[in-house]
C-alpha cells in the first residue's frame, strides 16, 4: 500500500489505514523511539501508539505536498518521544545525570517564556538555514546527533566511522552552528 | 552535555521537515543481519588491529585501515602483510548489534554447558556402571571360592 492509499484510508477515518499504517512504518517509529528513550519497552509502545493517534487526529492540519508522511511520522515520533522522557523523569523521579533529561528541562524552560518563544524562532530558522546549507554527509550525522538523539556509538556503527571521528566531526559542526546561531549580527 | 548541545537538540524539534526527508534510518533498518554479521567479524578485526599501536592507523572518514608508512617500508617486514580492510556501514544500530552479538555469545554459552552436562552425565552412568560390575564380579567370586563344608 502506498502512502497516499494511507493517507486517503486515515482521511476517510478507516481502520484500515492505521492497520496499514502500523505495519509499514512500525519498526521505523519503534527503532527512532527507541534511540530516545532507551529500553522502556512499555513506554516505547506507547510513544508509537500516541504517534499514531496523533496522525489520525491531526492528518486533515498535514500538507503532505510539503513532506511525505514518513517524514511528519518521524518528526511527531521524535517529539512524543522526548515528552515521554520528560514524563518517565517526573515519573521515575530519578536524580540521574543524564543528556536527555537535560535536554527535558530545557525543553520546559525554553518553552516558558515569551521573550524566550521568539528568540526561540528565530533561532529556528537560522538553524534550518544552517542544516540546509550542510553537505549531505554532515547533515546526516548533525540530524542523528540532534534529531534522533543518537549515542557517538550508534553513529559511528551505522556510518562505519570510529566514535572518535564521529566525536570530532560533531564537535566542529557544533562550533560551527554555535557560530552560526549566536553571531552577533542576528 | 554543554549548552550548545542543548539549544542544537530543543531547536532540531522545530526543523523544516523537508530537510527530514532523507531515509537514512530506513536504510538502518534494511540492512540484513548476514552483512552485519560479516562487518562485525570484519570489525572485530579491525579492533584488533586498532589496539596495536603505530602498526596502523585509521582512517575514519572513509573507514578503511590502511598500512602506515614505517610498516609499507620494510619496518615489518617479518610482519604478515594486513589486507586493505573496508569497514563498510553496518546495517544495524548499535543495540541491534549489541543484542545479536549477545544473543550469540548466549547460545554458544548454553551449547557448550549442554555438551558438558551431558558428558558428565555419560561419565557418571559409565563410572557408576563399571563400580557395579566390579562389585558384582568381586561378589561372585569370592561365592564361587565358598566350598560346601558338609
Amino acid at each position: 500500500m502506498t502512502e497516499e492509499d494511507i493517507i486517503e484510508l486515515i482521511k476517510s477515518q478507516e481502520n484500515a489505514g492505521m492497520e496499514a499504517l502500523a505495519e509499514k512504518y512500525g519498526k521505523l517509529l519503534s527503532y527512532i523511539i527507541s534511540g530516545i528513550l532507551g529500553k522502556r519497552p512499555d513506554d516505547i509502545e506507547e510513544c508509537v501508539n500516541d504517534t499514531y493517534l496523533k496522525i489520525w487526529r491531526n492528518v486533515e492540519k498535514f500538507d503532505f505536498a510539503r513532506a511525505s508522511l514518513t517524514t511528519y511520522l518521524k518528526v511527531i515520533a521524535r517529539n512524543t518521544a522526548i515528552n515521554r522522557l520528560r514524563d518517565v523523569r517526573r515519573r521515575e523521579e530519578l536524580c540521574v545525570e543524564g543528556e536527555f533529561f537535560e535536554l527535558a528541562d530545557s525543553c520546559a524552560d525554553t518553552a516558558a517564556d515569551v521573550e524566550g518563544e521568539l528568540l526561540k524562532k528565530e533561532r529556528m530558522g537560522q538553524l534550518n538555514e544552517f542544516v540546509r546549507a550542510l553537505p549531505k554527509k554532515e547533515r546526516e550525522l548533525m540530524l542523528r546527533r540532534y534529531f534522533y538523539l543518537q549515542s557517538s556509538r550508534q553513529i559511528a556503527f551505522a556510518l562505519g566511522m570510529t566514535v572518535n571521528a564521529v566525536d570530532t566531526k560533531l564537535s566542529r559542526l557544533r562550533g560551527k552552528a554555535r557560530a552560526a546561531l549566536l553571531s552577533p549580527d542576528t | 552535555m554543554d549548552q550548545t548541545d542543548e539549544m542544537l537538540m530543543d531547536l532540531m524539534g522545530g526543523l523544516e521537515p523537508a530537510l527530514l526527508e532523507d531515509d537514512h534510518l530506513e536504510a538502518d533498518l534494511k540492512r540484513g543481519r548476514v552483512t552485519w554479521l560479516t562487518t562485525f567479524i570484519r570489525e572485530r578485526n579491525w579492533r584488533k588491529d586498532a589496539g596495536e599501536p603505530a602498526q596502523c592507523e585509521c582512517v575514519g572518514e572513509e573507514g578503511m585501515m590502511r598500512m602506515t608508512g614505517a610498516e609499507k617500508k620494510g619496518q615489518g617486514k617479518k610482519k604478515k602483510k594486513r589486507r586493505v580492510l573496508p569497514i563498510e556501514k553496518l546495517p544495524l544500530s548499535y543495540e541491534w548489534g549489541e543484542a545479536i552479538r549477545t544473543d550469540m555469545g548466549k547460545r554458544f554459552h548454553n551449547s557448550m554447558r549442554n555438551m558438558k552436562r551431558r558428558a558428565a552425565a555419560l561419565w557418571g552412568f559409565v563410572s557408576g556402571a563399571l563400580t557395579m560390575a566390579v562389585i558384582a564380579l568381586s561378589f561372585f567370586a569370592i561365592m564361587g571360592r565358598k566350598k560346601p563344608t558338609a
